[in-house]
C-alpha cells in the first residue's frame, strides 16, 4: 500500500466509541419488564446481572438447568485475585476447593512444595492463608458460587480455589499472579478468572497463562476499566481465552469498560451484588474520591457488597462457563469458550464486535445450545493491494460454520447503509484466516467511508454477522 | 520429588544493619525483576553465576522455580539481554506491579450512581492534641528516607485457617476466670461497622491513629499495613502497640510476715468490690515470696488505666499493672526444608563426647506431646498454668524435639541434646485447636517462672516474646539470681520489631536466627540485647500425631537449638552455673559477619571454654559451609 496515495484511516474496530450507538441494534433494554425496585432504592432488581444472563430464579429457568444437566460434577474454579473470606456463611466448605492431598498440619504432604496449600495459597505473604483483605476476591468467588438466597452465585458446583495475589489495595506483582496461575494449572482447576490487569504486559504472565491455555484450562479475563481500547496486551489470544466487556443494565457496553479485538464476551458489571469480606470496604480502599465509607455495604450484617468493574463481568461469565463444565465435564476449554461465544446474545455491532465481542453471555442459550453447533464470521483487516495496476480491497478474515452453507461480503457507504453492494461472488467453501473478497476498488468510488459486512450463513437458516467501518481516505 | 532446598528472604544490607526501631514501617522501594529457571537449573547456581545476592526463591509450575530479586533499572536495561538467555530461563521480565480491575469508580465518573455530593468524614483516623494515638508510627524506605503519602491501614486480623476445618465452636472454651480466652480474634467480628481505617502518611513519613476508634484495647486482632503499590509491610498492631487485657489488671502484693489469714488480700477484696472490680484469683508465687492477684474491671465507666490508679496505693500492693499478652515467635515455613542445626550449632560434633543424659530442661511453651516416638521418656513432668489443661500442641513439641529429640531412631534427627529431659510448663494456649500460633499472658508467665525455680532444672527455654512487664521482670530476675540460665527468642519482629521482652531483660540469653547458610533471618527481630544467633529458618521439627516432621522458622527455633547446646553442656559439667553457661555460649559463639551481627552458637567452642573434652569437635570441626 503506498500511504501517500492510498490513506486509510485504521479500521473501524472500537475506534469510535460512538459507533456501537451509530449501528447498534440494542433494542433488548428493559426487556419489557417492569423497573423493580431494589434493596439500596435502584430501579432494578439486586440480582439484575443474573437475571439478565437467564438466571431469573424462575421455576422455568431451574426445569431448564435441570434437564438440561441431570447429574452435574463439581468443578475446581481458580479465583486469582485477592484472597476469598473462606469463613463468609454464603461461601461454606463445600463450595471451596479442598486439596484432597493436603492436610493442617505443617507438612507438605503432596510435596508440591507449598506447605499446608488446603484451600490454596496466598503469595502475597507466602503462607497458606489466602484470607481476603481486599473485598474483591470475594466478590468474585460469590459471583461465581455464593450460596444463600441473597446473593446466589451462578453456580453451585463450582468449588472456588482461593489464590491471593493482590494486596488489601488490590495490587499484586506480576510473579505473584504467574505463580498463582500456575498454582492453578497444577491442581486440577478447569478455568481460571484473572479480574486484574495492568498498563504494563508482562512476559510472566504471558507464560503461566500459555501454561495454562496449553494445559487445557478456560482462562476468563476482564477487559479493563480505563474507558480505553486496551485488553489484554501482551497476553496469548488462545481458543481457551476469553476476555470479558462490562455491560449495563440497557445492555450497552459500560462507559468504563475496555474495547478492543480481543474481547470474546460481555456480562452485567455495573452495580453487581455479591459477598462482603468481613471487615472490608473495597471502594473505600481503592481511593474513589466520590465515595461515602460503607455506601456499597449492603445487608444487616454488611455481609454483602455492591461494585461495578470488568472484574464482575469477568466473574459472570466464570460462573456460567462453570456450569458448562458441571455439567458436560468432558468438554475441553475452548469447546466452553466457543459454545459460550456461540450462543451469546449479540449486542452492540452485529456480529462480532470489540465492545461487547459476540454478545451478552447467556447461560440457558449455553446450557441448550448443541455443542458443536457454530458459526463463524470475522473480519481481521481490509487493505489495498495492487492487481495489474490497479488497485483492488482485500478482505481478509474467517467465515465458517458446522453446517456451512455461504458467506457474503457487502459494502454500503456510511451515509446510507441500505445501499448494499454486493463485492465479489458469495463464498460456497469456509475461509479460516484467508482472503474473504477482493474486489476493484474502483466499485467504491461513490464515498469515503464505508462499511463492510461480512455475513456467513448456516444451513440451518442462522447467520452471524461481522462488520467494520473502512475509511477510504482521499481517495479516488 | 524435588527436594527445594532454598527459602531465602529478600535481605539488603542496609536492613540488616538498620537498629530495630519500634515505631517504623519500612518498605521495600527496590525494583523487582523475576525469572523462571527450568527445573533442571539450580537457583543458587544461578543466581551465583549471575552476581544476584539478594533474592528470594518459590516454586513455579512443574518443577520450575521462580527467581525474584531487586534491580536498579538501569542495571537491568543494560544485562536484561544476557541474563533473559541465560541457560535455564523460561521466562524473563520486570516484576510489574498489576492491580484489581473491581472498582470502576477510580477509573470513571460514578458509574454507581452514588450521589458526588455528600461526603461526610472520611474514614481516616486523625491524631488530636488531647487524644493518646492508638498508633503512631512512621514510614520509609529501605534507605531510611521518609515515605509520604503512603497509605496506612488498619485491618482485621486474618482468621485462622484452621477454623474452616475445626469449626469456631472448637476453641477450647476454657473458664473464664482463668486466662483470657485465646480464640477472640481467631473469628474477627462482622458487621456493616467494622471496615479498615485509613490514612495516608504525612511528608515526614508520620501517621497516626487515634485511640477509641477500631480496635480499641483488643491490639491482637489488628494488623497495621502499609502499601504504597506493590510494596507492602504488615505487622500485628501489637508489635507498635502493646496487646493487653482491657478489663483486667494484675497486681503483685507483698503479705506481712504476721498475715497468717490472708488479711491483706482479704481487705484488697474488699476495697476492689466497692469499687466494682472483683477479685479473680490469687496465686502464691513462693519463688519471689509475693502473692500474684488478677482482678476484673466491672464497671464500663472505669478506665484500666484508673482502675490501676485506684489499686495501686492499697495496702501490700507492690504493682498493680496491665495484663500483657505474649506470643510464640515461630511460624510454619511455607516452602521445603533441610536438615542443618544440629551441625551448624556445633551439636553433631559435641553429641560424640557427651549427651546432655540427665539434664533437665524446663520448656515454658504450650504444651508438649510426650507420647510422640521422638519424645518418649524424655518428658518428665507436665504442667498447667493456664488453666486450659494439658495438651500435646504444635509450638511446644517442635521446640522440645529441637532441644531432646531422640536419635537413632529413625524418625529424624534433630534433637540437640537426645538424652535431656523436658519438665513441660504450659504457659501459652494455641489460637484454636492445633494451631501453631498461641498466646500467652503475663500472670501465666509469672506462675510458669515461678514453678520453674521451684524444679532443679537449671536451664529454661521461653521462646516466646511480648512487651516490658514489670511482674515479669521480677520473675525473670529472680530465676538469674538462682543461676538460673533463661534462653529466649529474640523475637520475629523484623528490622522494625520492638525489642521483645523477657529476651531483652538484661542476663537473658537472646537468641537470633541465622539460615543454613548461617545470613541473619529477615524477619528476626533487631538489636542490641540479641546477643547470639542459631539455626532457626525452614527446620524440620516433630509434629504432635505426627511421624513425619513439619518444617518452622522462628527465633523460638533459634532458642530451642541454643537450650539443647546447653543441656549438653550441663551434662558434661553437671555444677555449672546458668551465669557460666551463658558467657560460655555468648563468647565461644563464631562466624559472626559484621559488626551489627550476633555471634552464632557454637557447642564446640563453647565446651572448650568451660574446659569440656571436646575430642568429638576436633575430628570434624563444626560446620560452617554449606550443609549438605
Amino acid at each position: 500500500v503506498r500511504g501517500e496515495r492510498w490513506h486509510w484511516a485504521a479500521l473501524a474496530l472500537g475506534i469510535f466509541p460512538g459507533l456501537a450507538l451509530a449501528l447498534g441494534d440494542t433494542t433488548l433494554a428493559g426487556a419489557g419488564a417492569a423497573p423493580a425496585a431494589g434493596s439500596w432504592g435502584q430501579p432494578y432488581p439486586d440480582q439484575w446481572g443474573l437475571a439478565r444472563i437467564g438466571l431469573d430464579g424462575t421455576a422455568a429457568t431451574q426445569k431448564v438447568l435441570q434437564d438440561s444437566c441431570p447429574s452435574p460434577q463439581p468443578v475446581v474454579v481458580a479465583v486469582v485475585d485477592s484472597g476469598i473470606d473462606y469463613l463468609h456463611p454464603d461461601l461454606p466448605r463445600e463450595r471451596l476447593w479442598v486439596n484432597p492431598q493436603e492436610q493442617l498440619n505443617g507438612i507438605d504432604d503432596d510435596h508440591d512444595g507449598f506447605v499446608d496449600d488446603v484451600i490454596g495459597w496466598n503469595f502475597v505473604d507466602d503462607d497458606n492463608n489466602p484470607f481476603d483483605d481486599s473485598g474483591h476476591g470475594t466478590m468474585i468467588a460469590g459471583i461465581i458460587a455464593a450460596a444463600g438466597t441473597r446473593a446466589p452465585g451462578i453456580n453451585p458446583h463450582a468449588r472456588i480455589m482461593a489464590l491471593k495475589v493482590l494486596n488489601a489495595l488490590g495490587h499484586g506483582r506480576s510473579s505473584a499472579i504467574a505463580a498463582g496461575v500456575d498454582f492453578a494449572t497444577a491442581h486440577g482447576a478447569r478455568l481460571i478468572n484473572l479480574s486484574l490487569g495492568g498498563s504494563e504486559p508482562s512476559a510472566l504472565i504471558a507464560q503461566a497463562v500459555s501454561r495454562a491455555l496449553a494445559a487445557g484450562v478456560l482462562v476468563v479475563m476482564a477487559s479493563g476499566n480505563e474507558a480505553r481500547e486496551a485488553v489484554a496486551d501482551g497476553l496469548p489470544d488462545g481458543a481457551g481465552m476469553l476476555v470479558v466487556a462490562a455491560t449495563d443494565t440497557q445492555d450497552a457496553r459500560a462507559p468504563f469498560s475496555n474495547w478492543g479485538a480481543a474481547v470474546r464476551l460481555a456480562a452485567p458489571g455495573v452495580d453487581i451484588l455479591s459477598l462482603r469480606a468481613r471487615g472490608s470496604d473495597l471502594i473505600a480502599l481503592s481511593g474513589a474520591s466520590a465515595y461515602r465509607p460503607g455506601a456499597a455495604i449492603v445487608g444487616e450484617d454488611g455481609e454483602y457488597y455492591r461494585a461495578s468493574g470488568t472484574s464482575f463481568a469477568a466473574a459472570i461469565v466464570t460462573g456460567v462457563a462453570s456450569w458448562m463444565l458441571a455439567c458436560h465435564p468432558q468438554l475441553s476449554g475452548p469447546q466452553v469458550a466457543r459454545i459460550l461465544t456461540q450462543s451469546a446474545r449479540d449486542i452492540g455491532p452485529p456480529g462480532l464486535d470489540p465492545q461487547t465481542g459476540y454478545g451478552l453471555v447467556d447461560l440457558r442459550a449455553a446450557l441448550s445450545a448443541d455443542p458443536g453447533f457454530f458459526i463463524e464470521s470475522q473480519i481481521n483487516s481490509a487493505s489495498v493491494v495492487t492487481l495489474n495496476g490497479a488497485p483492488q480491497l482485500r478482505v481478509s478474515g474467517s467465515a465458517d460454520a458446522s453446517r456451512f452453507a455461504k458467506a457474503v461480503v457487502r459494502a454500503a457507504p456510511e451515509s446510507y447503509p441500505n445501499d448494499w453492494i454486493e463485492l465479489g461472488g458469495a463464498l460456497t467453501q469456509p475461509v479460516h484466516e484467508g482472503t474473504l473478497a477482493q474486489f476493484d476498488l474502483r466499485l467504491m468510488r461513490g464515498a469515503r467511508r464505508w462499511l463492510v459486512q461480512l455475513s456467513t450463513q448456516s444451513d440451518t437458516g442462522q447467520s452471524r454477522e461481522a462488520r467494520v467501518l473502512v475509511d477510504l481516505g482521499s481517495a479516488p | 520429588l524435588r527436594t527445594l532446598a532454598l527459602a531465602v528472604g529478600i535481605t539488603s544490607g542496609l536492613r540488616l544493619g538498620a537498629v530495630a526501631q519500634a515505631d517504623t514501617l519500612t518498605l521495600d522501594s527496590g525494583e523487582f525483576r523475576a525469572i523462571e529457571l527450568s527445573a533442571q537449573t539450580d537457583p543458587e547456581e544461578f543466581a551465583h553465576r549471575n552476581g544476584i545476592a539478594d533474592y528470594e526463591v518459590r516454586p513455579a509450575s512443574g518443577g520450575t522455580l521462580q527467581l525474584r530479586f531487586p534491580m536498579e533499572e538501569g542495571v537491568w536495561r543494560a544485562r536484561r539481554a544476557a541474563l533473559c538467555t541465560d541457560r535455564g530461563v523460561q521466562s524473563c521480565d520486570t516484576d510489574y506491579c498489576q492491580h484489581d480491575l473491581g472498582d470502576a469508580n477510580a477509573a470513571t465518573t460514578s458509574p454507581l450512581g452514588e450521589p458526588a455530593t455528600a461526603s461526610p468524614a472520611p474514614p481516616v483516623a486523625t491524631s488530636s492534641d488531647r487524644a493518646t494515638p492508638l498508633l503512631s508510627v512512621k514510614v520509609q524506605g529501605e534507605d531510611g528516607q521518609p515515605r509520604a503519602n503512603t497509605r496506612v491501614l488498619l485491618l482485621p486480623h486474618p482468621p485462622d485457617i484452621a477454623m474452616l476445618f475445626a469449626g469456631a465452636a472448637d476453641a477450647p472454651a476454657g473458664n473464664p476466670d482463668t486466662v483470657p480466652g485465646p480464640a477472640s480474634c481467631a473469628n474477627p467480628q462482622r458487621g456493616r461497622s467494622v471496615v479498615p481505617l485509613v490514612n495516608v502518611s504525612r511528608a515526614d513519613g508520620s501517621v497516626s491513629f487515634e485511640e477509641g476508634r477500631g480496635p480499641g484495647g483488643d491490639r491482637s486482632c489488628w494488623d497495621v499495613v502499609a502499601i504504597a503499590g506493590c510494596a507492602v509491610r504488615r505487622e500485628p498492631l501489637s508489635n507498635y502497640s502493646p496487646d493487653f487485657e482491657a478489663r483486667r489488671v494484675l497486681v503483685l502484693l507483698q503479705l506481712p510476715p504476721a498475715d497468717t489469714t490472708g488479711q491483706t488480700l482479704a481487705s484488697l477484696a474488699a476495697f476492689a468490690t466497692a469499687n466494682q472490680m472483683r477479685v479473680l484469683e490469687a496465686t502464691a508465687l513462693p519463688s519471689i515470696a509475693r502473692t500474684l492477684v488478677r482482678l476484673e474491671i466491672l464497671s464500663p465507666q472505669t478506665s484500666l488505666d484508673a482502675a490501676i490508679a485506684l489499686l495501686g496505693p492499697q495496702a501490700g500492693v507492690e504493682l498493680a499493672q496491665r495484663e500483657y499478652r505474649y506470643e510464640v515467635a515461630a511460624h510454619s515455613d511455607p516452602f521445603a526444608w533441610m536438615n542443618y542445626g544440629a551441625k551448624l550449632s556445633g551439636a553433631d560434633a559435641l553429641q560424640r563426647t557427651v549427651s546432655g543424659k540427665g539434664v533437665a530442661v524446663v520448656v515454658i511453651d504450650t504444651g508438649i506431646d510426650a507420647a510422640h516416638p521422638e519424645l518418649t521418656g524424655r518428658v518428665t513432668e507436665r504442667i498447667d498454668v493456664t488453666g486450659y489443661g494439658i495438651s500435646a500442641d504444635r509450638h511446644g513439641t517442635a521446640v522440645a524435639g529441637l532441644i531432646g529429640a531422640a536419635a537413632d531412631n529413625g524418625v529424624g534427627a534433630y534433637g540437640m541434646a537426645p538424652e535431656a529431659q523436658i519438665i513441660s510448663i504450659k504457659a501459652c494456649e494455641p489460637e484454636s485447636r492445633g494451631a501453631l500460633a498461641a498466646r500467652c499472658w503475663s500472670s501465666a508467665l509469672a506462675k510458669a517462672l515461678d514453678a520453674a525455680l521451684a524444679r532443679p532444672a537449671h536451664i529454661i527455654n521461653m521462646s516466646l516474646g511480648g512487651p516490658k512487664d514489670p511482674v515479669l521482670e521480677r520473675l525473670v530476675n529472680a530465676a538469674l539470681s538462682s543461676s538460673r540460665l533463661i534462653v529466649a527468642a529474640a523475637g520475629n519482629g523484623g528490622p522494625d520489631g520492638a525489642p521483645s521482652y523477657p529476651a531483652a531483660y538484661a542476663g537473658v540469653l537472646a537468641v537470633g536466627a541465622i539460615d543454613s547458610r548461617e545470613r541473619p533471618w529477615a524477619q528476626a527481630t533487631r538489636g542490641g540485647f540479641i546477643t547470639l544467633s542459631a539455626p532457626g529458618v525452614a527446620v524440620p521439627v516433630p509434629v504432635p500425631g505426627e511421624s513425619y516432621p513439619a518444617q518452622l522458622s522462628g527465633t523460638s527455633m533459634a532458642a530451642a537449638h541454643v537450650s539443647g547446646v546447653a543441656a549438653l553442656l550441663q551434662g558434661a559439667k553437671p555444677d555449672v552455673t546458668g551465669g557460666a553457661l551463658r558467657d560460655a555460649l555468648v563468647s565461644g559463639g563464631t562466624g559472626a559477619d559484621g559488626a551489627a551481627a550476633q555471634p552464632h552458637v557454637n557447642g564446640c567452642t563453647a565446651a572448650a571454654r568451660l574446659g569440656i573434652d571436646t575430642a568429638g569437635c576436633s575430628s570434624t570441626p563444626p560446620a560452617s559451609g554449606n550443609p549438605p
